[in-house]
């Protein structure tokens, strides 16, 4: 398993250095990894906000074609390649919080209906809704976290990896966050 | 896991599910990239702002450890350095030959004056009184002046082999001539046979030293001698003046007091007071010259004698048991004047140990921060 790690991560690295050469098709061979997943976490980070997910996600390419040559290697590219974006993500939350209600409601701007941003499809629209409005009343690093979690794109590893902090503490700050959760939701189920 | 739990888990990690659609939004960056800037990557901006951060991180750690090492320097060295001192002051004291007399200010020389020549003399060199026999016995050339030679501290030990221990323990004993003030210190004779052992310190007049050496020579077979001295010169001189200083002012205040008869009382009882004081540091330095010229006058001889044939110390030549309990003995004691000296520093040190301990902590934390820092590459900077 380590090992598959490994040589996936030195394949990532491989590929950002051609890129940084020169070699585009590389940016092509990291992106069909990553970009991807990095959407979906984008859209939760964003409240499902897919307009802005794609602003996020392009702008942290931009970012990794800019500095591509300066990666130092110190940690991997996929750590490497969240961090841009979860930063990014908080960057664009931070310049549209006043648009977005206090639910995290979108004031004038449709969640997307993409069914590629949104796999439930219109049949857990509902839930999805409900779960997104508690995530919004959660704090940021709290729903950071969760998404984090869930995004199946990483790893509990991995994700402990993206926020810089040990495992034991990802996992109690998890369980807190999702009893704050959860009790949101229970208090909305309740008339 | 419940049905509930199971479902918020499949709507969490549906709100983050990779989107199923291609978007190239890579190529539309790198596009945007051509079409914007025209010209290749710029690629600095983040690798010199982390080598900045990694030149500040590098500066507090270094500025920490020279922190503790300073405390260490500074405050932990010399508390080692004076329980070093504590612990061997005994030697220091034995090895020590000069008395600093003369880099004394006269104001605090009598008192030093005073332990300098006990020191000197040592306890085998401290003059009875009780068994002199007047200050006439004393050699008044001894006396020092402007004109003399040096005066000299003069001692020596002897260790004579016997066949008859007694018999040169008793003419040793005879060698003394009481009539130059000369006398037996001290004496002992203990055991008989092979087993006697006597001891003497004889007190000689300095000028009979080699006399009563060459006396000594002849009742056995000398096994060892060494001569000493100390030169004390500059301590009389200095007593001698102090002396004639206080003696002058005395006069003075004698004939103020022969003078002024009329005074009121009050000066008068002043003046008295004035007097006294002189005449008391007069009799004391007084006593202070007359000890310190007995010293002079009377050389100090140690004499040992042992039957021949006995072995100087009889665990020279040891069994392996006798050995090993020495071994086991010395063994203790140094374990026990360690774990002495580890107190005294632990305990005497407590301040520092904290300070370095909470310097340490520091450092540390410094350490592991910047360790982690440099372990995770920099993100670009948000537009």
């Amino acid at each position: 398993m380590t090992t598959t790690r490994n040589h996936v991560q030195d394949e990532d690295g491989d590929l950002l250095r051609r890129f940084a050469r020169g070699d585009r098709d590389a940016l092509g061979e990291l992106a069909a990894r990553y970009e991807a997943p990095l959407l979906g976490l984008a859209t939760g980070l964003l409240g499902g906000r897919g307009d802005l997910a794609r602003e996020a996600v392009q702008d942290a390419w931009t970012k990794v074609i800019r500095y591509a040559g300066s990666f130092e290697g110190r940690s991997s590219v996929r750590t490497w390649l969240y961090r841009i974006v979860i930063n990014r993500c908080h960057d664009l939350r931070a310049r549209r919080e006043p648009v977005m209600g206090v639910n995290g409601t979108l004031d004038g701007v449709e969640r997307s209906s993409d069914p590629g941003l949104s796999p439930g499809g219109t049949r857990g629209l509902d839930e999805d809704g409900r779960v997104r409005d508690a995530l919004e009343a959660l704090s940021d690093a709290q729903r950071l976290i969760v998404l984090l979690c869930y995004h199946r794109g990483l790893s509990h590893e991995q994700a402990a990896r993206v926020l810089d902090i040990p495992m034991g503490t990802l996992k109690s700050r998890l369980h807190a966050a999702l009893v704050v959760l959860r009790s949101r939701l229970g208090e909305e189920e309740t008339p | 896991m419940t049905g509930p739990t199971h479902e918020l888990d499949a709507v969490l990690a549906s709100l983050t599910a990779p989107s199923a659609t291609a978007s190239d939004l890579w190529r539309a960056a790198l596009e945007g990239r051509d079409t914007t800037h025209g010209r290749s990557v710029p690629r600095d901006g983040v690798a010199p702002r982390a080598k900045r951060r990694s030149l500040r991180r590098s500066i507090i750690e270094v500025g920490v450890v020279s922190t503790v090492l300073w405390v260490f320097l500074v405050m932990l060295l010399p508390s080692l350095g004076s329980a070093r001192n504590v612990s061997r002051g005994i030697r220091v004291q034995e090895s020590m030959r000069e008395p600093p007399v003369a880099s004394a200010p006269a104001s605090e020389r009598l008192p030093v004056a005073g332990v300098d020549l006990q020191w000197v003399s040592g306890p085998a060199f401290e003059a009875q009184p009780a068994e002199i026999s007047g200050e006439g016995g004393f050699d008044a050339a001894a006396t020092p002046n402007a004109s003399d030679a040096r005066q000299i501290v003069r001692r020596a030990t002897m260790t004579l082999r016997s066949d008859d221990v007694r018999s040169s323990f008793l003419s040793a004993s005879m060698l003394v001539t009481e009539a130059l003030g000369e006398f037996v210190q001290d004496s002992s004779l203990r055991g008989s046979g092979e087993n006697a052992e006597a001891e003497l310190i004889l007190r000689v007049a300095a000028g009979r030293l080699g006399e009563a050496m060459n006396a000594l020579r002849t009742l056995g077979e000398v096994e060892s001698e060494a001569v000493t001295g100390t030169d004390v010169t500059d301590q009389l001189f200095d007593l001698d003046a102090r002396l004639r200083n206080e003696t002058r002012i005395e006069e003075e205040l004698l004939r103020l007091l022969r003078e002024r008869s009329d005074a009121d009382l009050g000066d008068v009882l002043t003046l008295r007071r004035s007097l006294d004081g002189v005449r008391e540091r007069i009799e004391r330095l007084a006593a202070q010259r007359d000890r310190a010229t007995r010293e002079v006058s009377l050389a100090t001889i140690a004499v040992t004698i042992r039957p021949v044939g006995r072995e100087t110390n009889p665990k020279s030549t040891p069994g392996t048991l006798a050995l090993m309990n020495e071994a086991l003995h010395d063994g203790i004691d140094t374990l026990v004047r360690s774990l002495a000296w580890m107190l005294r520093i632990l305990v005497g040190g407590a301040a520092v140990w904290a300070i370095a301990i909470v310097a340490g902590l520091i450092a540390i934390l410094v350490h592991t921060r910047a360790k982690r820092a440099a372990s995770r590459e920099p993100v670009p900077p948000s537009a």
